[in-house]
């Protein structure tokens, strides 16, 4: 392999991505924020901050009826939130991603032995194979996948397998691995803003949303 | 022409003293103890190939390195027995006189010697910035490279352009490789490189008389075809996660693994973790300093020397946060455009009925 | 223009003047899982994929990316994504007018927190703005626009309700009364199938000494407005029963069994006006249970503990929405503590009745709404209960459809009925 490419992934590309990031999440935030917002004046039986706890309590550990719910679609919501744990081990704890952070955000934290986050990596592997497997077996899911909820699932598939790959040598030089490693989440970073998978920052939004709805209706 | 065999004879070598030789090559070529024989064929049937040893922009460590080798008696059997005609640090002869020699030994042997870079190649400006009597590196390389079998790189320099390729790199410096592109190059970089790697390189060359296997770098892989980090000794730590932190934490005194001070082992190819350095006692890991990945090309670059390996170069610098930063306000910028238009395109639609949004 | 291009048209510009940052947040943040599916009653009972919450949305999804956002008008442009044609809104019109109750159980489901019953109100708004009502619906709109209430009841029908019961029953139902504290408002769907509630209703507030009042002008707290989701008419009717009670000077408007009708005065006439209405709008359910912890009804305890296994049916509006949960509880814990027994799920995550949200009034839904009440069949069964007891008219209406069609003998009754039985006079 020529190296061009590995100085390309870690210099000037990395800077890019990382700016075309910022810029299409400030776009995606402030777009939200200037879009017009009402003021609920009904008034309130229940308590909007104990709707917003319980939103993302419930969403995270469902209480009894809604695990019934999930129940029927325990593929999906299991491979879902499975996946966000391993994966966000990965991001957060795999002593590289550490050291980034730390330099990026001034403070650090612990990481994880190595095999764990290697077990982690694998398991998220696992359930977005497992996720898209559901693409094509619930009906529901079928109905509303489109090749960009495919192309998602792909784009994420890489940067794990190549890290994967990166961390236990597989069959190439390390610096091509890494060039692999560091192309393909550069493209996540770009593919983001542009892709659903911006939904990491509407997650919050939306469940806020929810818990003050809901929570002054004395639903939560 | 005569063997190598028939040289040393001639030298007043006896056939006993020949094959205690020809064990220990075997040995320092990294070969099988039942390769003797093939070592020993190939000295009593090849020529001897001399080999000359230039050098351009370097600071002549390499050759320094060499003469610490931990098997002395190689290096001088290499040296003065078997092959090296012409070294410029080396060799008392100066200016003119040794010039003539090096002609002297293109034209006697051509096509059957090897050629040895140390130091890179300047090319800007016409590769003014470096000359040896009269001409300038590139011609020099040239020329002595013309009917050279083949050529060895010695040296992060010779082999990348090294540390004059550093940002912001004034003299163009390149490798060997990057000028001569119809002769095998094998490059031994590293700065400098161990003085083991660079005589059995050398040895392998001009005695065997073929190419080491290489890597995708042109480095022979039976010392660049691991990682420092796959043989490093503090490579447990790593995998349960124990770093040391700082250079006297308590980590740094149990030794523990130096990844995140810098150590860029795990992208390092090199044969430190294996033969060490200083007739095998120790290798900077050992002495708790992280390897700065000297083998590997623009190493100078990469990033800091005690930054992570993983980090790219420049991550969390001011400069960088604040474009970052105006990236992003950039973006929203674009949005509180973009929502105003909305706005007008709700007023649109809402026109007539009241609004909602 | 054409006449079909002009109605998409309008549903279109009424989803652009209909999306907020709110909305936006919702529909980015659905990732298309499908696992609101599950709680959708008439996914559950099809198992039809076009069911799905989500894709009940989808048109408002696609309104929304197409005009608001720059990936949306690109792939526009390519093709990938399809304006929104007259056969959609069709198509939608059935989805979500049919095969939806508004019911928002899977709002609660959703894992990111997405209020898909909300949202597909909004699609139902951009489908009667393109005039692509169902026209049971509409016929229904039209005569409560024409004559007061969405069955045809005239005022001279209710003035008939109010008098039948001062005449045969031998209670007084004031009307008009300036200065009373309380303006009760029930609805035709109550008074047209349970006249009792009527007699029910003023024996309870007499027993408690509340001083409160009918009035013939503001008699149906029935809201076509909401049910099709247009805004104005909603404003409209509800207006009827606000200038009333403004103009009487009450504190309060209680609203009797009914579900829709209690939220469209409680939660968006705040919102349409942009301040609070200056009295209460409170539910018959809550009032019931204040009166009685205040000590101002007396009941007999366990009156209902006669061997039937009574269990108690949370409505969408009155319960999941409306937050009174324990209300009917503690009141049904107190009537029946032995056989009180509950259905699962409950509370929050209930499973509609099936008949709300309008579906009741749609002819061509009744299989559609049978084939969701089995659900509700299922959870009796498992409760053994003998009777349901609920809070709001349409259920009841429903439940006794469903009992019939599955040739069952149980009862379904309002708790009003129950507290007025139990009275201590
Ligand atoms: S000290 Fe360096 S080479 Fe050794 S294990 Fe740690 S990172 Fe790898
Ligand atoms: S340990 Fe690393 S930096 Fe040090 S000499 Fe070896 S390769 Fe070069
Ligand atoms: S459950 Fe929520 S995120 Fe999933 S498809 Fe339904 S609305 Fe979208
Ligand atoms: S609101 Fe109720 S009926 Fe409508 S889609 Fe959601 S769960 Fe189904």
């Amino acid at each position: 392999m020529n190296l061009d490419w590995y100085y390309m992934a870690r210099g000037p590309l990395f800077k890019f991505a990382v700016l075309f990031f910022l810029f299409g999440m400030g776009y995606r935030l402030f777009m939200l924020l200037f879009l017009g917002w009402k003021k609920d004046y009904a008034p309130a039986r229940g308590s909007a901050i104990v709707g917003i706890v319980k939103a993302f309590w419930h969403h995270a550990w469902p209480p009894e009826g809604l695990r019934e719910v999930y129940k029927g679609r325990l593929l999906a919501v299991l491979s879902g939130d499975i996946f966000h744990l391993a994966a966000f081990t990965v991001i957060l704890f795999q002593p590289a991603h550490v050291k980034i952070w730390g330099k990026i955000l001034g403070f650090e934290w612990g990481s994880l032995p190595m095999p764990i986050v290697d077990i982690a990596a694998g398991i998220a592997l696992i359930s977005l194979i497992v996720m898209a497997i559901d693409h094509l077996a619930s009906p529901v899911r079928h109905l509303t996948s489109t090749t960009m909820s495919w192309l998602n699932l792909f784009f994420v598939f890489l940067p794990l397998l190549t890290g994967w790959m990166t961390y236990h040598h597989l069959w190439l030089p390390y610096q091509t691995l890494l060039t692999f490693h560091m192309l393909a989440v550069e493209w996540i970073l770009i593919w983001m803003p542009l892709s659903k998978m911006s939904h990491f920052l509407y997650f919050f939004v939306s469940n806020v949303i929810h818990g003050v709805k809901f929570g002054k209706m004395g639903t939560l | 022409m005569k063997t190598i065999y028939e040289e040393l004879l001639e030298r007043g070598m006896t056939r006993r003293d020949f094959l205690k030789m020809a064990t220990v090559l075997t040995a320092a070529l990294g070969l099988e103890h039942t390769m003797v024989g093939k070592v020993v064929a190939a000295m009593e049937s090849k020529p001897r190939l001399p080999v000359i040893w230039l050098e351009f922009q370097d600071c002549a460590g390499c050759s320094e390195s060499l003469t610490r080798s931990h098997d002395p008696y190689l290096t001088k059997l290499l040296f003065n027995d078997i092959s090296v005609d012409y070294h410029e640090t080396l060799f008392a002869a100066a200016g003119k006189q040794a010039e003539e020699n090096k002609e002297k030994i293109m034209k006697e042997y051509a096509g059957k010697y090897v050629l040895v870079v140390e130091g890179s190649i300047p090319t800007k400006d016409g590769g003014v910035y470096c000359t040896v009597s009269g001409k300038t590196a590139i011609q020099q390389l040239k020329e002595a490279a013309e009917n050279a079998l083949a050529v060895v790189a010695i040296g992060t320099c010779g082999s990348f352009g090294g540390l004059p390729h550093a940002y912001p790199d004034p003299t163009g410096a390149v490798g060997a490789g990057s000028i001569i592109k119809d002769k095998p190059v094998v490059n031994v970089p590293g700065c400098p490189p161990m003085p083991e790697v660079i005589t059995n390189t050398i040895a392998h060359v001009a005695i065997l008389g073929e190419l080491p296997e290489l890597d995708y770098l042109g480095r022979p892989k039976a010392f660049y075809g691991n990682t420092i980090h796959d043989r490093c000794p503090r490579r447990p730590f790593y995998e349960q996660g124990k770093f040391a932190e700082s250079w006297d934490d308590e980590g740094a005194k149990k030794g523990w693994c130096l990844y995140k001070l810098g150590c860029k082992g795990p992208t390092t190819y090199n044969a430190c973790a294996v033969i060490k350095w200083n007739e095998g006692v120790s290798f900077p890991i050992q002495s708790n300093h992280p390897c700065i990945g000297c083998s590997e090309p623009n190493f100078w670059d990469n990033n800091h020397v005690y930054d992570p390996v993983a980090f790219p170069p420049g991550l969390g610098d001011a400069a960088g946060m604040n474009k970052a930063g105006a990236a992003f306000l950039a973006g929203g910028a674009l949005a509180i455009g973009s929502a105003l238009l909305a706005s007008q395109q709700k007023k649109k639609a809402a026109k007539g009925g009241e609004k909602e949004g | 223009m054409s006449p079909a291009t002009v109605m998409e048209d309008k549903a279109v510009k009424q989803f652009i003047k209909t999306v907020g940052g709110e909305i936006a947040a919702q529909l980015e943040a659905c990732m298309r899982c499908g696992v609101c599916a599950e709680a959708c009653q008439f996914y559950l009972t099809t198992g039809n994929p076009e069911y799905a919450p989500v894709w009940k949305m989808e048109l408002l999804r696609r309104a929304y990316v197409q005009n608001f956002t720059v990936i949306g008008k690109v792939k526009t442009m390519l093709g990938l994504e399809k304006p929104i044609s007259k056969e959609d809104i069709a198509h939608w019109t059935e989805l979500d007018f049919h095969a939806c109750t508004v019911c928002r159980r899977c709002s609660l489901a959703c894992p990111m927190g997405i209020d898909v019953g909300g949202l597909i109100s909004k699609v139902r708004a951009g489908l009667t703005a393109a005039g692509s009502t169902p026209p049971d619906l509409l016929h229904m709109k039209d005569k409560q626009l024409e004559v007061g209430s969405p069955n045809g009841a005239t005022e001279a029908d209710w003035i008939a309700w109010y008098d039948w019961a001062e005449r045969e029953r031998g209670i007084e139902i004031p009307r008009d009364v300036k200065g009373a504290e309380t303006l009760v408002v029930f609805t035709m769907l109550e008074l047209g199938s349970f006249r009792e509630n009527l007699v029910y209703v003023a024996r309870i507030l007499n027993a408690a000494g509340v001083k409160w009042t009918v009035s013939p002008r503001a008699r149906d707290a029935f809201n076509m407005g909401k049910v099709i989701g247009d805004k104005k008419l909603e404003k409209l009717f509800a207006e009827r029963i606000i200038n009333v009670a403004k103009e009487l000077g009450v504190k309060q408007v209680l609203i009797t069994e009914c579900g829709h009708g209690y939220a469209a005065l409680r939660e968006d006439m705040p919102n349409i006006y942009g301040g609070p209405l200056p009295f209460e709008i409170i539910h018959i359910t809550e009032m019931m249970n204040r009166l009685f912890k205040q000590g101002r009804i007396k009941l007999r305890k366990g009156v209902f503990d006669n061997g039937h296994r009574i269990t108690f049916h949370d409505s969408c509006k009155i319960q999941r929405t409306g937050g009174l949960f324990d209300e009917p509880r503690e009141l049904l814990q107190y009537l029946a503590p032995n056989s009180f027994v509950e259905m699962n799920p409950n509370r929050e995550m209930t499973i509609c009745c099936g008949g709300g949200g309008g579906v009741r009034a749609i002819k061509d839904a009744y299989d559609l709404r049978m084939g969701a009440f089995r659900l509700k069949v299922e959870q009796v069964e498992k409760a053994q209960a003998d009777t349901v007891v609920m809070t709001c008219s349409n259920c009841r209406l429903q439940f006794m459809d469903g009992f019939k069609h599955y040739q069952l003998q149980k009862e379904a009754v309002g708790l009003v009925e129950m507290v007025a039985k139990a009275l201590i006079d």
